[in-house]
């Protein structure tokens, strides 16, 4: 979860001062390229068996791309928003939501393939396995890069469902309202995202 | 309202972790856990599968990695730089500010275009020429003095000669006007 900025540093941002904004950017970068670190294809060592010290390098400009748009949409559109309606946090999370499902319908032509079914955990660790890191690190590493696999196999609206509520700390309802969904529909989603996953990584640990 | 259903919703959507209820349902879910026994037959009917499935979501604590450090930061370096630069071009509080915000291209942008330098460039170029027809110019016959007038003349026809880009001088130009 993301601590609030003091708000008057917010309103100065409001009315157009720089600094503030450099301030407020300093403080939401993380979160946000986590966020679309998780959503995108490219993060980490997805689907391509990649040892997890190693970032396609195609994914981080993606990565660096979105997060940049999503700071400038903040300052372009900063008198549309409303620190009374939502926090801000929150509001930059739907900026890059939106520009994450837009990244994806661009790249549709280009799927990536990310069939875990074909992969086992016995499988991933012997593509991986290096004599010189301790086995609990690697099979760490494995679990990791099998789950995140799991997770991008997901449609992108349960990914976005989990990712939000399950790692960003975000609640229901500001799910919803990054989303445009109500509640309930959120709620299904992550039903709906937890069963897959259990079966998807069930079946890899056999 | 708390009941078995709404319970059942909760435990499937954000696992048997309490903490990871939603805050405001939270305590109301506990309390009713506390008292109905059907309700902990719920709660003990999820715990190994979601026990199970939070160990694997909580195995990606990436953001927490000095990996994904390494990265952000780099990422974040890169991003900022490009933020700011963009940024700062937005304010465009003065007219020359904007006026030079409209003139540059934007090297983030695909498509750059290179019309508008091209057309301020050639404002001055405009510009001459419609000074230059409105201007007059040419032998002003009302001056004072032969000298003057001679004087102003040789200055015109040698400006002739070279707007003329020749080299053979006309033989009425080329010799001394004042013989004659």
């Amino acid at each position: 979860m993301v601590e609030e900025l003091d708000p008057s540093v917010i309103d100065e941002m409001i009315a157009g001062n720089a600094e503030a904004f450099q301030q407020i950017l300093r403080h939401h970068i993380g979160p946000i390229t986590g966020y679309v670190m998780r959503m995108t294809r490219y993060s980490h060592g997805v689907g391509n068996h990649l040892p997890a010290d190693t970032f396609e390098k195609k994914g981080e400009d993606i990565v660096e791309d979105i997060v940049q748009e999503t700071f400038v949409r903040l300052w372009e559109k900063r008198q549309r928003y409303d620190p009374k309606r939502a926090r801000l946090t929150t509001w930059l999370h739907r900026i890059a939501h939106n520009l994450c499902v837009d990244h994806f319908r661009r790249s549709q032509r280009t799927p990536i393939n990310l069939d875990i079914n074909g992969a086992s955990l016995a499988e991933t660790e012997a593509q991986t396995s290096d004599s010189d890191r301790p086995d609990r690190r690697m099979a760490q590493q494995n679990r990791a890069i099998l789950l995140r696999r799991a997770l991008m196999a997901l449609p992108e609206k349960q990914r976005s469902a989990l990712v939000m509520c399950h790692y960003q700390g975000l609640s229901n309802k500001e799910t919803a309202e990054i989303t445009g969904m109500s509640v309930a529909a959120v709620e299904s989603l992550l039903a709906r995202a937890r069963k897959k996953l259990k079966q998807d990584l069930l079946h890899l640990q056999e | 309202m708390m009941n078995l259903d709404r319970l059942q919703t909760i435990i499937n959507a954000y696992g048997n972790d309490a903490a990871r209820w939603p805050a405001d349902e939270r305590q109301a879910a506990l309390t009713f856990i506390n008292k109905s026994s059907a309700a902990r037959q719920v709660l003990q009917a999820s715990v190994a599968t979601s026990e199970e499935l939070d160990a694997w979501l909580d195995s990606d604590m990436f953001l927490d990695s000095p990996e994904f450090e390494q990265i952000k930061h780099r990422i974040g370096q890169r991003a900022t730089a490009r933020i700011l630069d963009r940024v700062i071009k937005i304010p465009a509080d003065s007219n020359l500010e904007r006026f030079f915000t409209w003139l540059l291209p934007d090297p983030t942008s695909r498509s750059i275009s290179f019309w508008k330098p091209g057309l301020v460039a050639s404002l001055p170029l405009v510009l001459g020429m419609v000074l230059g027809s409105l201007t007059e110019t040419g032998i002003r016959l009302d001056s004072t003095g032969a000298e003057d007038a001679l004087v102003e003349n040789q200055a015109w026809d040698e400006e002739l000669y070279l707007l003329a880009l020749t080299d053979q001088m006309p033989r009425q130009w080329s010799g001394d006007w004042t013989e004659e």
